[in-house]
């Protein structure tokens, strides 16, 4: 028995020299892959001013909807110019977001069909994130601002048909601007080891969970016609790759 | 040798024959089913034929139908014949072509029983059969002084003269200028299509929609509010039988209120339109940033 366990011990050790020529000679470089830019999908509330529309009488969106919010998804796509102290570039959304209501007869009973307003909000922003702290002193938390360009195609239908109403036709396309101020939590520090592989595998290099909130002025900067303004929350995922 | 010279002789002669083949019957569409109508009587359907041996044809081709489930190998003296594709032009090496029968040459109008075409109310099914006769003489010097019959695949007639089951309209929401109709079919009906038939309670402006049996909402649009109309439904099989016409309902579009509606009424100022300048630049972003993005994924691969 105890020729057997020195024998172990010799064999124990003379496999030693070799792991420890192995660990020396691994290379020590970074695995990170390039980061430049982003994706992000978002969700949220989307109400639109348009019963602040000037010389409205009276609030049909309040009184169609119950003035509640449409619901919001977004698609952006970001590109990064500069990333050094913090990281800058411009990005491109995409979103869609309905409402349907009763119709409602004459005498105001409720009509077997159905009116439903919806957009398909496009932006182009220019944009700032503050990540110099998350990755040079790894504080979890990027803020970070969007501004930019915004068209908002819009359609209202009623029943299955987009409406047409005394020679106006119920859809169109709204100009505006918007601004943008958010704050992304850093999700590597929950799981270090699943982000470097998440990036070693699939590019990412690393992920947040954010929210964000957005003035938004769409009203063909300030001519007459439909509002689609609004200052709403969106919440979701964004992966930096 | 000598012997063995005169057998060899014999089996070069053509006397040495194959004795088996195929039949095929095949609808236009390759189907081994057709549907025949109620009427008219002489509403024709063809059937596609091909025979497939190197034996010898003995015999002209014979169609035959039969009343039941299976073909015999032969047909009955009695069984009338309504087409034949004669010995010859088999021999000439015409073996695919196509007959065609009319909806009166079916068994149910032929012979001692025979009822008058069209029949009302009656779902018949029938076996279309062919058959020839191949010699089957080994040594001969006549391949055909012993035959045997082959008959062809399975084909099925079915004579439908059967109307579906009236459906019911279910529903009738009055709509802005429109109804909307939910008919249903009646169950375990062989209905292919649903008709709708629309007409002003005066009598006048009467509209037909049809639409498969898998769509029962109807919406019937350009109508006039304020307006009774009267709605009746009828189903139709897959050979065009119609039913009795459902029991009639009623409907009057009338005006509803949408939010466009609304937002007119409160003197919105918005007259739609997005113009081409507006989406042409729209459109222009999109391309724009999506080649950008794809162009530098591009670079950095």
């Amino acid at each position: 028995m105890s020729r057997a366990v020195a024998l172990g011990i010799v064999a124990l050790l003379g496999a030693l020299p070799s792991q420890a020529l192995e660990i020396a000679q691994s290379p020590n470089v970074s695995v990170a892959s390039p980061r430049t830019g982003a994706l992000e999908f978002k969700l949220g509330g989307y109400k639109p001013l348009i019963d602040t529309e000037e010389g409205l009488e009276g609030t049909p969106y309040a009184d169609t909807f119950n003035n509640e919010s449409m619901l919001l998804f977004e698609f952006e796509m970001q590109r990064y110019f500069f990333q050094r102290f913090g990281s800058a570039g411009v990005g491109f959304s995409a979103g869609y977001a309905e409402k349907y209501s009763d119709s409602i007869t004459e005498s105001g009973e409720v009509a077997a069909e159905k009116t439903a307003l919806k957009v398909v909000p496009l932006k182009l922003n220019a944009l700032y994130k503050f990540d110099y702290a998350a990755f040079r002193w790894h504080i979890p938390l990027v803020p970070y601002g969007k501004l930019g360009l915004i068209y908002m195609p819009w359609w209202i239908n009623k029943g299955d048909n987009t409406q047409q109403l005394d020679g106006r036709t119920g859809k169109g396309g709204r100009w505006g601007y918007g601004l943008t101020l958010g704050a992304a939590f850093l999700l590597d520090v929950l799981e270090p080891r699943l982000a470097r592989d998440f990036d070693s595998d699939l590019g990412v290099n690393h992920s947040y969970f954010f929210a964000e909130w957005t003035y938004a002025e769409v009203n063909n900067f300030g001519s007459s016609g439909l509002v689609l303004s609004s200052r709403h929350w969106m919440f979701g995922l964004a992966l930096d790759y | 040798m000598r012997y063995l010279l005169i057998a060899l002789t014999f089996s070069a002669s053509a006397a040495l024959a194959q004795t088996t083949g195929t039949i095929t019957l095949a609808g236009p569409a390759n189907e081994t089913t057709l549907k025949v109508p109620r009427d008219p009587c002489n509403y024709t359907r063809t059937v596609n034929w091909t025979v497939n041996t190197t034996g010898v044809i003995c015999s002209d081709m014979e169609f035959w139908f039969v009343s039941g489930t299976s073909c015999p190998e032969t047909r009955a003296t009695e069984t009338p014949v309504f087409a034949t594709v004669s010995r010859s032009t088999l021999d000439t090496g015409t073996r695919t072509n196509s007959i065609t029968f009319e909806s009166q040459d079916l068994p149910a109008f032929k012979g001692t029983d025979a009822v008058t075409c069209p029949a009302d109310d009656r779902e018949d099914e029938y076996r279309l059969c062919a058959s020839l006769k191949l010699g089957t003489a080994v040594i001969s010097t006549d391949a055909c002084s012993t035959t045997s019959s082959q008959k062809a695949n399975e084909f099925k007639v079915f004579y439908d003269a059967k109307a579906p089951e009236p459906p019911t309209i279910e529903n009738v929401a009055q709509l802005d200028k429109a109804l909307s109709v939910r008919v249903t079919a009646a169950d375990d009906d062989d209905t292919s299509k649903v008709k709708l038939i629309v007409t002003r309670a005066d009598g006048t402006g009467t509209r037909e929609l049809s639409q498969s049996v898998d769509l029962p909402l109807f919406r019937v649009e350009n109508l006039e509010n304020g307006v009774e109309y009267k709605l009746t439904a009828t189903a139709l099989d897959a050979v065009n039988n119609e039913s009795a016409p459902s029991a009639e309902q009623t409907g009057t579009p009338v005006f509803t209120r949408g939010f466009f509606d609304r937002y007119v009424e409160a003197k919105g100022q918005e007259t739609g339109g997005c113009g081409a300048a507006a989406g042409g630049l729209a459109g222009g972003w999109v391309l724009a940033v999506l080649g950008f993005w794809l162009s530098s994924r591009r670079n950095r691969s």
